[in-house]
């Protein structure tokens, strides 16, 4: 592999990251074509995910014979583990969209405007924001105007995240804020952050990043 | 012409102009045919058109200056003189990212100048998401048999259409019609090389001969190492098809996974179309 998997990353929020491949495809013992969609779900992560290197990773294995997903993921599990994260990767099952965090007690809105732009290739990223708020926001275009501030800005998918979130906490706002990008490359990603006196259950926010 | 496809680019337009046309870059569908079983004097042995799906859509409202974001749909016929290069189509459907317009001039932008290069008129759709205008051909009832469940080995991995002639058998009685999906179908971009990744439907009603699910299977498994544009896959498909079964009818479709926010779903029939066969946007 060129470069690694995994990218260092500090930070004190608390966070999940979630990265989901829709073209995770290898062959079977007997050579006959087989796939599936994975997700790789990283709970207060230390890392982050290089996407170049892990589509490189999953090409590798197109032509490569397992004797079912499981091993496929056991494969990827350790390539994790021998790089010091806790990755837990799963199947999904694609839908008309991602987890939506409206079930939720607390204000929702669902912003499907996201765009900016990739730090190294400077090719637009889109997606959609979903915002929980203990309450409606005063100013219901305040937040509009941060993704409109950065609509033409370069960042990385998890940089971008954590900017925003940054941004509402400077607000005083307790909040619980979702950002799912379209998929680049057959890869999609989600991440989630919530204020550190979380108003709803952390682990209510695994399961909802597991459920596509 | 030098495609944009399979280079590096740097800068990418956010700002519609007149001359925004020209980012759209297209091939000429005979190129490609001249490769295919069909005689160059004859009609094309089938109707059909691709369904462009792009999940990325937006612009900025004219009235408000606010963002927007939409689904749009594009049905190019398999008529049209040339088809449109896909990266270059993204590229272009990007250029109306910080550009002030209404839906309706949004749509009429790219109806007039997508239509101008694919040398006929196209239809051009854009819809919210959430629109229950697109049916999705896994509600569309029929007795699809999923050719991923036939456990078989496989080795051949480069294309190779005599795989078929294994599997033709003579009918010796009247027989239904027949639906075979292939949810694992991969064959290479023919600029880049990367894997192109589909669900390929193949419904025919036989006429004299039909083929063994396991020898289609075997077929379409050996486009592994293939490289071509996704709609001349399908047109391959049919055509190598079309030409051993000698059906009543038959429909070949590849519901191909999306590239740069496009997916491209090809679809050709010897009979009308059926519109449930349209894909629904899906994250």
């Amino acid at each position: 592999m060129a470069s690694p998997l995994f990218l260092p990353r500090q930070t004190s929020l608390a966070s999940i990251d979630c990265w989901r491949v829709f073209e995770a495809h290898w062959l079977s013992l007997q050579g006959q074509p087989q796939f599936a969609a994975l997700q790789c779900v990283l709970a207060h992560p230390q890392h982050s995910i290089d996407t170049f290197v892990l589509k490189e990773l999953l090409l590798n294995l197109n032509q490569q014979r397992f004797l079912n997903v499981g091993n496929v993921i056991a494969f990827l599990t350790e390539q994790a583990l021998s790089a010091g994260v806790d990755a837990q990767w799963a199947p999904f099952m694609p839908s008309l969209g991602p987890p939506e965090l409206s079930s939720l007690p607390g204000h929702f809105t669902h912003y499907p405007t996201v765009r900016f732009l990739c730090h190294t290739s400077s090719q637009p990223f889109t997606g959609e924001v979903q915002l929980l708020l203990p309450e409606a926001l005063d100013d219901h275009d305040r937040f509009n105007w941060l993704l409109l501030d950065r609509r033409s800005q370069a960042f990385d998918p998890v940089g971008y995240t954590d900017s925003l979130f940054r941004a509402v906490l400077s607000w005083g706002l307790p909040c619980l804020l979702s950002v799912h990008l379209a998929r680049r490359g057959g890869i999609s990603y989600q991440g989630l952050r919530w204020h550190e006196q979380p108003f709803i259950d952390p682990q209510s926010l695994i399961q909802l990043s597991c459920v596509e | 012409m030098s495609l944009v496809l399979g280079k590096k680019i740097t800068t990418y337009p956010d700002t519609y102009s007149a001359a925004s046309h020209e980012l759209l870059q297209c091939f000429p569908r005979s190129q490609q045919r001249a490769h295919l079983p069909l005689d160059p004097l004859a009609p094309l042995p089938f109707q059909g058109c691709d369904w462009w799906n792009h999940y990325e859509m937006g612009w900025l409202d004219a009235a408000t200056g606010w963002p927007q974001q939409a689904f749009l749909r594009l049905e190019i016929p398999a008529s049209s003189p040339n088809l449109i290069e896909s990266k270059s189509l993204k590229i272009y459907l990007g250029s109306f990212a910080n550009s002030l317009m209404s839906r309706e001039q949004l749509q009429e932008h790219i109806c007039a100048d997508l239509s101008l290069k694919a040398g006929v008129p196209i239809t051009v759709i854009v819809e919210p998401w959430g629109s229950t205008l697109f049916h999705n051909i896994a509600s569309h009832q029929a007795p699809w048999v999923n050719l991923s469940e036939i456990e078989i080995p496989c080795e051949h991995y480069t294309y190779e259409a005599s795989l078929l002639d294994a599997g033709l058998k003579p009918l010796d009685k009247v027989a239904s019609e027949q639906y075979f999906l292939f949810p694992a179908f991969r064959s290479n971009c023919l600029v880049t090389g990367q894997p192109d990744w589909a669900h390929i439907f193949v419904r025919y009603m036989p006429d004299k001969t039909t083929v063994s699910p396991e020898a289609l299977l075997r077929y379409l498994v050996s486009f592994r190492q293939h490289q071509e544009f996704h709609e001349h896959c399908v047109e391959r498909i049919f055509c190598d098809l079309f030409q051993r079964l000698n059906p009543r009818d038959l429909v070949a479709y590849g519901a191909f996974f999306r590239r740069g926010s496009l997916d491209i779903n090809p679809v050709r029939s010897m009979g009308a179309l059926c519109a449930q066969w349209a894909r629904q946007p899906y994250h």
